[in-house]
């Protein structure tokens, strides 16, 4: 289970995130939706232990981050906005780097790197330094990192950013086999059909507040829009208005 | 052109353009200086050498610069063209070139007389600039056989050729040939290296990635496996290039030996005189290890910090990583410098055993303080960088002086460093663990 409750974060006058409040279930997966700047990848920090809140509860699996974050890293698999690598290292050394730091036993480690590697149709070129990998090579090495450890619970944090159609689709079988594996999966991002196709709960954040959570049918309760889809129910649920573009250029 | 000048200036002030940097390269003219004092045989075959090493240098720099480097996506999609292009790169190279030419006119000065060292350096960064670009556009797909340039100039063993025009220009005895060699390879450069620029990059962008060559056996590291595959990783990357400047220092760090080798041969210091001699040297050299590993290294790394600290790696694991990274050059060094002691005068050979000891020890030591110092002021962020960086020479230095005096002493007063220092390795690690990034 993943709770956080009122928690509030500042940087400086800017308040990042405000009174937010959410909770995830094993086995459950939560689209946490919101605009570039709306809170999102502060919110994944707060949980990964990487920021302390300002005020408010936060748990991960039964552990406050604050007070112990490199145990929550212990269960939680974390893929950060950017893909963060070492030029210099192959994938495979990215996942022996990964899988040690994470104490997974060796043997273990290389079968289930070779499996990652495969599936995300990496294996060719695993051998090569990522540096001159493209966006979404470097993407799919990046969320192999995040699932090498076999965390209890996955943090991703616009995970089809790069990806191609393939890769896409690829990334949804992951999804689909970690929910069956029953750990509990926090997908943040912009891309409304990710979100609107592949999770059980939505949290729409909008300027550090949640401005709604619950399924997609609640939603559209909450917005008075039965028939809307999630890009119509954003709008909505975010006071944003459609804007033309015409004469932009002139 | 000129915005491009004006950007690249600015990419280059801010990255180098900071105390450290100067110091470094203040350090690294001072020590070879110190290391042409040494040179035995021919100074101008050494002069050959080391500028055909600095042209193979240059020549990889330039290389990545035309063909490679990452910002010519933005440059190259500006209305800028090929001439105008290598001209930036001329400047930038000739900018690094001057660095690269004091180095040489120091190394050169040392062997004795350097009055025209500086009008040395002015004359080698346009012909080390120039001769790269030349270098790297000749060779192109195949820029891996620069490195046969110094293997050429070391099997040539000649006294002759652009060495002895150094030789001559350093010690105001001629040599102007190299200065108009200058002018006419900045020409040739300017007019030659443009030519099939573009198709050059089209096709090295075509190149797959490679297999690294390079790796560090994993049996090498005695460590527990957390901090052994931290330890990996930073091996493997410096190898691989991720630290170029800091593998420049360390692979220099043996020259700083031969300040002590003065004074293993003095007949007037006595037995304990030499070894404070051969402690304090080595203290300076540890210092630069462990600054390099705990400060500077991961200064370097801090954009891929996201990695390493989503993952659940406890801070005395980095903690332990990092002091042995740099208890290896510093162990290895106080060992050197026991030999160099073992071939020196009597009294300094009687001491040959206890400096290895205590050296071993004050490698140790200054491995262990420097990643401290590095696990607790690492997450202060760009605005510290400077105080991080001024502070640590003082706290380090205090360290050395005070070490080195009592292990002078007796061997045994080592056990006072476990009992001053000892709490800083959970302060640091926990500090670390919990630090906001």
């Amino acid at each position: 289970m993943i709770e956080v409750e009122n928690v509030e974060k500042s940087y400086g006058s800017l308040r990042a995130l405000q009174g937010v409040s959410l909770r995830i279930a094993p086995g459950e997966t939560f689209g946490l939706l919101g605009l570039n700047g709306a809170g999102k990848s502060t919110l994944s920090r707060i949980l990964m232990g990487l920021l302390r809140a300002d005020q408010g509860r936060v748990s991960v699996l039964g552990i406050d981050p604050a007070r112990d974050p490199v145990a929550v890293r212990a269960k939680l698999g974390y893929l950060a906005e950017e893909s963060v690598l070492y030029d210099e290292l192959t994938a495979r050394e990215h996942l022996e780097l990964v899988a040690a730091l994470r104490g997974v036993p060796r043997d273990q480690a290389r079968a289930r790197s070779d499996r990652l590697l495969e599936f995300l149709d990496l294996a060719v070129a695993a051998d090569r330094a990522t540096g001159g990998y493209s966006r979404g090579m470097r993407r799919k090495t990046a969320i192999a990192c995040a699932l090498v450890g076999d965390p209890e619970a996955v943090l991703l944090d616009e995970p089809t950013d790069g990806l191609d159609p393939d890769g896409a689709r690829r990334f949804a079988e992951v999804l689909a086999e970690l929910k069956r594996r029953g750990k509990a999966i926090i997908v943040a991002s912009h891309i409304l059909p990710l979100i609107e196709r592949r999770c059980d709960r939505v949290g729409i954040l909008d300027r550090g507040k949640v401005v709604a959570q619950g399924t997609l049918a609640e939603l559209r309760a909450q917005a008075n829009e039965p028939e809307a889809d999630l890009e119509r129910l954003f709008l909505v649920l975010t006071k944003r208005e459609e804007k033309d573009a015409r004469g932009l250029l002139e | 052109m000129r915005a491009a000048l004006r950007l690249r200036a600015r990419v280059l002030a801010r990255r180098h353009l900071n105390p450290l940097d100067a110091l470094l390269a203040l350090g690294t003219v001072a020590l070879a200086w110190v290391a042409g004092k040494q040179i035995g045989g021919s100074p101008a075959l050494v002069a050959n050498v080391a500028l055909a090493l600095l042209v193979a240098a240059s020549a990889g720099l330039a290389h990545n610069l035309l063909y490679r480097a990452r910002e010519l996506t933005l440059l190259l999609a500006q209305p800028i063209s090929a001439r105008e292009l290598v001209a930036v790169r001329f400047v930038e190279l000739s900018a690094y070139g001057l660095v690269a030419g004091s180095v040489l006119a120091a190394l050169v000065g040392g062997t004795g007389g350097g009055r025209g060292a500086p009008l040395a350096a002015l004359a080698l960064a346009p012909l080390l600039a120039a001769t790269g670009l030349l270098v790297a556009w000749a060779l192109r797909r195949w820029i891996g056989l620069a490195l046969a340039l110094p293997l050429v100039a070391l099997a040539a063993r000649s006294s002759a050729g652009p060495g002895e025009l150094v030789l001559r220009l350093v010690r105001l005895e001629g040599g102007w040939p190299l200065v108009g060699a200058s002018v006419l390879a900045a020409a040739l450069a300017l007019v030659l290296v443009p030519i099939g620029h573009g198709e050059a990059v089209n096709a090295l962008a075509g190149r797959p990635t490679r297999r690294p060559i390079l790796g560090f056996p994993r049996f090498l590291i005695p460590l527990p496996r957390t901090a052994a595959a931290l330890v990996r990783r930073d091996f493997v990357l410096i190898l691989r290039g991720a630290f170029p400047r800091g593998a420049l220092v360390l692979l220099s760090l043996p020259l700083g030996l031969a300040v002590y080798g003065e004074a293993a041969k003095d007949r007037t210091l006595e037995g304990w005189q030499q070894e404070l001699a051969a402690l304090m040297t080595l203290g300076v050299l540890a210092t630069v290890a462990s600054f390099l590993f705990s400060i500077d290294f991961p200064r370097v790394r801090a954009p891929k910090q996201a990695l390493e600290r989503a993952l659940p790696v406890r801070g005395g694991s980095v903690l332990v990583a990092r002091t042995f990274e740099a208890a290896v050059p510093g162990v290895a060094l106080a060992l050197a410098l026991a030999t160099i002691a073992a071939s020196g005068t009597n009294d300094a050979a009687e001491r040959s055993t206890d400096i290895a000891i205590a050296g071993s020890l004050l490698a140790l030591f200054c491995a262990h303080h420097g990643a401290c110092y590095g696990l607790t002021t690492e997450t202060q962020g760009p605005q510290a960088e400077l105080a991080v960086s001024a502070g640590f020479p003082i706290a380090s230095g205090t360290l050395v002086v005070l070490a080195s005096l009592l292990l002078t002493i007796h061997p045994l007063t080592a056990l006072v460093y476990p009992l001053t220092y000892g709490r800083l390795s959970g302060q640091a690690a926990r500090i670390w663990e919990r630090a906001e990034a």
